[in-house]
């Protein structure tokens, strides 16, 4: 055990922008790439003679090599060919999108195509040489942060990319919890934090808890297609509708115009951040079928971008406020405020943000920096366990859950569950005679819309009328963030499982289809535990009321008030068993009331009548 | 099984040989044992539930029954499979060949030269090699932490793990993370802080911590449960309420300051069994009433040498949480073998079931767990509810496992401490049944031979049980007769009278609801009613039987007479 510990690198993968960080000693410390540069454009690209280029050089053929430049990857990882993501990328992106085998994205660059872990992969290598570089030795471990509000699949695939690259990733984590982190460490600290991370492609909302050391997350929210693209892309709509206007040319249907108007809106809203105006000039940036050049010429202003983007910066406030609620906490309760992402930089943002929570944010730490470093810290706190100076505690950001009878989705982990942790719930046969369910296993997020994230079927059940077989799911989610899901017969012991690894979902689409042509298969969740409670008092109320009432009849039957009571005893019996037959837990308590009323008057009529 | 017959042999031969009596070093139970798992069958099992570090052989043969070789020999094999071990006296006596069970010998020898005066074994080198032992043995795999986990911190987590994995179900939110129930949101936050920087996997990431790591996974979801609960004011406010008052708050010491050195060389091997090799070798085999045992009547006096050597008495406790056991805990309800002793003893039916039916772990375990369990715990308190649900769960186990009996035994046990649970009132009554349908042929059996011992009451409920089993009209007759002729006797008290023939009554209505048509039935019941003195039903039942066989003059003629009777009164 002499030898030196082994270095991991921190790695902050994101959108438009990836850095790597690794721990001298005690002092996490961000490594420049070979230029000089702290950060690396996530781009890619394939050039004419089919070399490969990463980083600066990629972005700087861009303008000529349009098709075939990849940037903004990541908003494609893990998610599936036909959801409105993709879709949306596929109307603005310069480079061209082809469905692969496995209902997912891929790209065509030049002759070939690429998946999207793929080309994530190329940036995670080339973060990887910069590393080997700088150490002087290669490293083979690293800590990858994702988006808090990655799904399963996104930060399935996140990891194979990271395999593919050849890096052994021994953590993914949130890029928030990384920043807070950094932000945290070796400082004594006991605080209540929120993180405010807009990144290129993604926003993110954390709320943690940091004391001696451990920091732990209370809740997270996000939204995986809201960040910087997404405010260029309102600079770009603005320049082509104009453009239009002018000329009457759409500039969209040019693939390389786009790739100009996208760095030059890119360039316009950094420097907006500075300045209070700034003139966006692309000559020639097409020409007409005469051959008449055309240029395109404009001003724009901090009040202009801030008015096209006001909706964007509404959406954040608005993701702030439900992490809060999330948390059950106030705004008066969060201590400091970090603003993590190159878009923090936006005076409009910083405004936002300082009207919602009630103070300035904190802006010690680098935005664009940050995350990486935070990468680094968990990197080596895991690796060092004689000395461990952090302890994440995070949490899952979406609720998971399985698909039962009538499409229903029935959660088993909530949103923001502190992660490891497990959850069993017991279900039921839908069907009479049914031997096997199909466990559909979804995501839930917080606008209701469900991801499937993957599926197994528990045979060999008994035959029985439905309800009577009952079966146990059970969900883990480990301290990897991997989700395990397993199905067991709790008559015959017999058991199935599944760990999560599908790299492509399903559409919501896809998922209703499935409930249609899968109605066999669908399992109920058990009767409320409440309605099994009052059904027992319900049926031992009823069978000695039943038993009561011939005697009472023989005793009072004569009389009208008899009479009468009988006619309501028999009524209360037939009312309580429809509540019953109902599911209706609040009308059977009432109807049990009732009965239980009915049964004292005539234990009162049985014992004076002998 | 020629294996064990020589074990047997041997341990007698070793028994009768050794005098005085008690050299037989006293075993202890080793805390964080999974029994279910361990490939015993239900004497061992009997036994391990017995061991509380202070009986020795012979108070544990008093208590379960069963003759001293036996137990000498289930305390072998327990300690072969690590789930006691010798704390202190002398060697156990030789019953085998370290041919076979390499680490029981193992285990002996550090019994013997190291350990005796502590009762704590030191991590030695001996220990390790018994391990190594054990690895290779056949069917049982050997895993511990302490192969793959280097240092000596995380052989205290072991300890640590297991002792908070144990208390988990009978601790509340406040115990869990050691804080008074008045504690302020900032105590609550660096008590769970604190506590998880310890009990995280993270902490120990890397190394394999084998079966160590779901149990880490689930203090660490407890903790964060109780934390997330506590912290929240409204939350605490709803979990404050299902408290039971007058639980005491149970400050247990921090586990990563004071607990004991473990045992690690006993412990793990049992870990990695499969589950499986419960049900198969789970032997049925009978089960002597301590009555009948000579042997066992003669240590009815305590041992003045076992005394002396265990002064720290009442530290351990069979089925309680061994995180308790630790110095400075919280004293609790301690359940010392000679107060269980006794209880069997006043108990006569419950050892003679077990000697005419199949003994089995189950009954091992109810009878155990009665007489521990719910004293201790207050029934329908959050922690009775929970330690309920867990025997609701083994009641699963056993009846998967084809062992309804046992089931029923373990159902009681968690009917007493959530007696409003209707799952577990449900669950019970269909497992009862299932259990008294398997073995109805030797209830009837043992019915007949009450019936001709002329010992009426117990002949009836036989006969009952035997009839539900087999859902049979004629035996319920058979049950209510033998109790109505019980009822007859002339020494019997009004109140038992009258409970018997409620029983009575009971099993010949069951007897007329099965078959409707039988018209000696129904006389029967209306009978039994008459000499319970229920003479208005008894006049139904007649007017039912005269009105399905109205030519019979005898039924006319009773109910004549019974009309009579009744406008006397």
């Amino acid at each position: 055990m002499t030898k030196t510990p082994e270095r991991v690198i921190g790695i902050d993968l994101g959108t438009t922008n990836s850095c790597v960080a690794v721990m001298d000693g005690d002092v996490p410390r961000v490594i420049p790439n070979r230029g000089g540069y702290k950060t690396t454009p996530s781009m890619v690209a394939v050039t004419q003679t089919g070399k490969r280029l990463v980083g600066h050089i990629a972005k700087r053929q861009a303008i000529t090599n349009a098709e075939n430049t990849v940037h903004a990857a990541k908003r494609l990882i893990g998610r599936p060919w036909n959801s409105p993501q993709v879709e949306i990328a596929r109307q603005t992106c310069s480079y061209e999108l082809i469905e692969g085998p496995h209902n997912d994205a891929r790209i065509r660059l030049r002759d070939g195509s690429y998946s999207v872990p793929e080309l994530s992969s190329m940036i995670l290598q080339e973060m990887k040489i910069i590393a080997d570089d700088d150490l002087g030795a290669p490293v083979g471990k690293a800590v990858v942060t994702v988006p808090a509000y990655f799904n399963d699949n996104q930060r399935q695939a996140t990891k194979d990319a990271g395999t593919i690259a050849g890096l052994d990733i021994i953590r993914i984590i949130n890029e928030p919890t990384a920043a807070a982190l950094a932000y945290g460490f070796g400082k004594s600290l006991n605080a209540t934090v929120a993180v405010y991370d807009l990144g290129g492609g993604t926003f993110d909302v954390s709320i943690l808890d940091i004391a001696d050391g451990v920091f732990k997350v209370i809740a997270t929210t996000g939204d995986t297609f809201l960040g910087g693209e997404d405010f260029d892309l309102r600079i770009i709509d603005w320049l082509v509708e104009g453009f239009l206007q002018d000329h009457g040319v759409d500039l969209r249907r040019d693939r390389m115009a786009l790739q100009r108007l996208k760095d030059a809106a890119e360039k316009a809203k950094c420097e907006l951040s500075g300045v209070e105006q700034t003139e966006i000039n692309l000559p020639f940036i097409i020409s007409t079928g005469r051959n008449e050049a055309l240029h395109l010429q404009r001003t724009v202003t901090r009040a202009t971008l801030e008015s096209l983007t006001q909706d964007l910066i509404g959406r954040t406030v608005q993701i702030c406020r439900r992490a809060l609620e999330d948390a059950d906490l106030d705004v008066g309760d969060i201590d400091d405020v970090l603003l993590v992402g190159g878009m923090t930089r936006m005076p409009a943002i910083q405004t936002a943000v300082e009207k919602l929570f009630g103070k300035r944010p904190n802006q010690s730490v680098h935005p664009d920096e940050v995350v990486a470093l935070g990468a680094a810290i968990q990197g080596a706190s895991l690796l060092d366990t004689t000395d461990q100076e952090v302890l994440l505690l995070d949490v899952t950001p979406h609720a998971l859950g399985i698909l039962t009878a009538g499409g229903i989705f029935e959660e088993l982990i909530a949103q923001n569950t502190t992660v490891p942790t497990m959850s069993t719930k017991v279900f039921t046969t839908s069907r009479d005679n049914q031997t096997a369910v199909k466990i559909l296993v979804l995501q839930n997020s917080t606008e209701g819309a469900q991801e499937m994230l993957g599926e197994f079927a528990l045979t060999g059940l008994r035959r029985a009328p439905r309800g009577e077989v009952e079966l146990e799911v059970t969900f883990k989610i480990d301290t990897d963030g991997i989700v395990s899901v397993s199905a067991r017969d709790l008559e015959t012991s017999q058991a199935q499982s599944i760990q999560v690894l599908a790299s492509s979902g399903l559409t919501s689409e896809e998922v209703s289809a499935m409930i249609s042509s899968a109605q066999d298969y669908l399992v109920e969740r058990r009767a409320d535990e409440a309605l099994e409670v009052v059904r027992q008092k319900i049926q031992t109320a009823s069978a000695e009321l039943e038993r009561l009432l011939p005697q009472v009849e023989k005793l009072v039957g004569q009389s009208e008030f008899g009479r009468d009571a009988l006619t309501r005893a028999r009524a209360a019996l037939n009312r309580s068993a429809d509540a019953l037959a109902k599911v209706d837990a609040k009308a059977a308590e009432v109807e049990y009331e009732a009965l239980e009323r009915t049964l004292r008057m005539f234990r009162g009529v049985v014992a004076g009548g002998t | 099984m020629a294996l064990s017959q020589n074990q047997r042999q041997s341990g007698v031969a070793a028994t009768t040989l050794n005098t005085p009596p008690e050299t037989h070093p006293i075993p202890e139970p080793i805390p964080g044992i999974d029994v279910k798992r361990l490939a015993i069958g239900p004497e061992d099992a009997f036994v391990l539930f017995r061991v509380d570090g202070k009986s020795g052989v012979k108070q544990i043969a008093l208590t379960t029954g069963l003759q001293e070789p036996r137990v000498v020999q289930a305390l072998q094999t327990l300690s072969r499979l690590g789930a006691v071990k010798f704390g202190s006296a002398a060697v156990p006596p030789s019953t085998s060949t370290s041919r076979v069970e390499p680490l029981a010998a193992q285990a002996k020898d550090t019994a013997a030269h190291s350990v005796a005066a502590q009762g704590v074994a030191p991590h030695s080198i001996a220990a390790n090699s018994a391990l190594a032992h054990s690895a290779a043995a056949p069917g049982v795999s050997a895993h511990s932490v302490a192969n793959s986990v280097a240092g000596p911190e995380s052989v205290g987590l072991e300890a640590r793990v297991l002792d908070l994995f144990q208390s988990l179900p009978e601790r509340d939110f406040y115990a869990l993370l050691n804080i008074p129930r008045n504690a302020d949101k900032a105590l609550v936050k660096s008590s769970y802080f604190a506590l998880v920087a310890d009990m995280h996997p993270d902490k120990y990431y890397g190394k394999d911590l084998g079966s160590l790591k779901p149990k880490l996974e689930r203090i660490f979801q407890v903790l964060t449960e109780a934390y997330e609960t506590l912290s929240r004011a409204k939350r605490r406010a709803e979990y404050d309420a299902t408290l039971a008052p007058e639980q005491p708050v149970q400050l247990a010491p921090t586990p990563a300051r004071t607990a004991p050195e473990p045992l690690i060389s006993q412990a793990p091997p049992t870990m990695r069994v499969e589950s499986g090799t419960l049900a198969a070798s789970t032997v049925h085999i009978a089960v002597t009433t301590p009555g009948s045992n000579p042997s066992a009547r003669a240590v009815e006096t305590p041992n003045p040498q076992r005394k002396s050597l265990m002064p720290g008495t009442g530290q351990h406790s069979a089925s309680a949480s061994p995180s308790l056991q630790s110095a400075g805990a919280t004293p609790r309800p301690q359940v010392t073998t000679s107060r269980s002793a006794a209880e069997v003893r006043q108990k006569p039916n419950v050892s003679v079931e077990g000697s005419q039916m199949s003994g089995s772990l189950s009954q091992v375990l109810a009878s155990t767990a009665t007489a521990s369990a719910p004293r201790s715990l207050t029934p329908e308190s959050p922690i009775a509810k929970s330690q309920a649900r867990r025997y609701f769960l083994d009641a699963e186990q056993h009846v998967l496992s084809g062992n309804p009996s046992a089931a029923v035994n373990v159902l009681k046990l968690a009917s007493s401490l959530s007696p409003s649970d209707p799952e577990i009132r449900k669950r019970l009554a269909e497992v009862e049944f299932e259990a008294d349908k398997s073995r109805a042929e030797q209830f009837l059996a043992k019915a007949k031979q009450e019936q001709s011992d002329g010992h009426f009451e117990e002949a009836g409920r036989l006969y009952g049980r035997a009839a539900r089993g087999k859902s049979s009209a004629q035996l319920y007759g058979i049950a209510a007769q033998c109790l109505s002729r019980h009822a007859e006797l002339k020494d019997i008290e009004a109140d038992k009278r009258s409970q018997v023939l409620r029983e009575a009554c009971g099993y010949a209505r069951k007897g007329v609801e099965l078959d409707a048509e039988d018209m000696n039935l129904r006389l029967l019941l209306a009978e039994i009613y008459a000499q319970a003195g229920m003479v208005t039903s008894a006049i139904a039942e007649l007017e039912k039987a005269a009105t399905l066989k109205p030519s019979d003059s005898a039924i006319q003629q009773r109910l004549a007479r019974l009309r009579r009777e009744k406008t006397q009164t």
